[in-house]
């Protein structure tokens, strides 16, 4: 597991949330840290893959899927690069 | 980096066998979430006359595009960003509202949850509707109370952005 500077806890939400509410955490994280999300949507992978490809300040280091009780979990570790 | 192949094609798949998620907002305007390959054919049948597609993933759009206008659709594939919302990108959707050669459209994104928030926008910024109408035509066309949400919220985030009158 990757380290991690903070946690965003998004379970429950569906696209485009966990995306919006990443990126706002990202812009209040300083450079160089690392946000780690939690999210249940599992369309969620796919979307933070597309966001690390596109976005200027972000590094998608790692994801992981965990298992919960009865959900997945789709935990996703973001730096913050400039 | 841990890959996530294996599930995002199971999620893909699952996506596209499940029935087609659709929100008729107007007769000319039909807000949906990822069509399957047997959608394209319908969509013709009623009438609908091309097909935009924000997704983000190229691969993908290069299949449905084939699929699309050999069922007789034109195809539009925008990759508007999820995370970021700009001005301008309503301003290339507006664009295609008003060009002639649209006809009747089928507005998708994955869940269909995306393209809703970018109508609303569209009727608020280009339109000059109030933020109340605008969520009462979605409302009316379908969405439920978590998609609402939704909408308040990404909104919000993108009229504080913006400088936007969110009213």
């Amino acid at each position: 597991m990757t380290n991690y500077d903070q946690t965003l806890d998004v379970k429950g939400a569906k696209c485009p949330m966990p995306l919006v509410k990443s990126r706002k955490a990202i812009g209040e994280l300083p450079v160089g840290q690392v946000l780690q999300v939690i999210s249940t949507d599992r369309g969620s992978v796919a979307d933070f893959q597309g966001w690390a490809k596109t976005a200027k300040n972000v590094e998608l280091i790692e994801q992981e899927t965990v298992q919960e009780g009865n959900q997945e979990l789709y935990i996703h570790y973001l730096k913050r690069t400039a | 980096m841990t890959t996530h192949s294996a599930s995002c094609d199971a999620l893909q798949i699952q996506t596209e066998q499940a029935p087609l998620r659709s929100y008729p907002v107007t007769e000319r305007v039909l807000l949906a979430a990822q069509p399957r390959v047997d959608d394209w054919a319908q969509f013709v049948a009623q009438g609908y006359t091309t097909v935009l597609n924000i997704r983000g993933d190229a691969e993908r759009a290069v299949l449905q595009r084939a699929n699309a206008e050999a069922a007789g659709l034109r195809y539009i594939h925008a990759p508007w960003p999820a995370y970021e919302l700009e001005p301008e990108h309503l301003a290339a959707f507006a664009a295609v509202m008003e060009a002639p050669e649209t006809g009747r459209l089928v507005f998708h994104c994955r869940s269909a949850t995306r393209v809703g928030l970018i109508w609303m926008l569209y009727r608020m910024v280009h339109q000059g509707w109030s933020r109340e109408q605008a969520e009462a035509e979605l409302r009316a066309a379908g969405y439920d109370d978590e998609a609402m949400e939704t909408f308040a919220f990404c909104a919000d985030d993108f009229c504080e952005r913006c400088g936007v009158d969110g009213r």
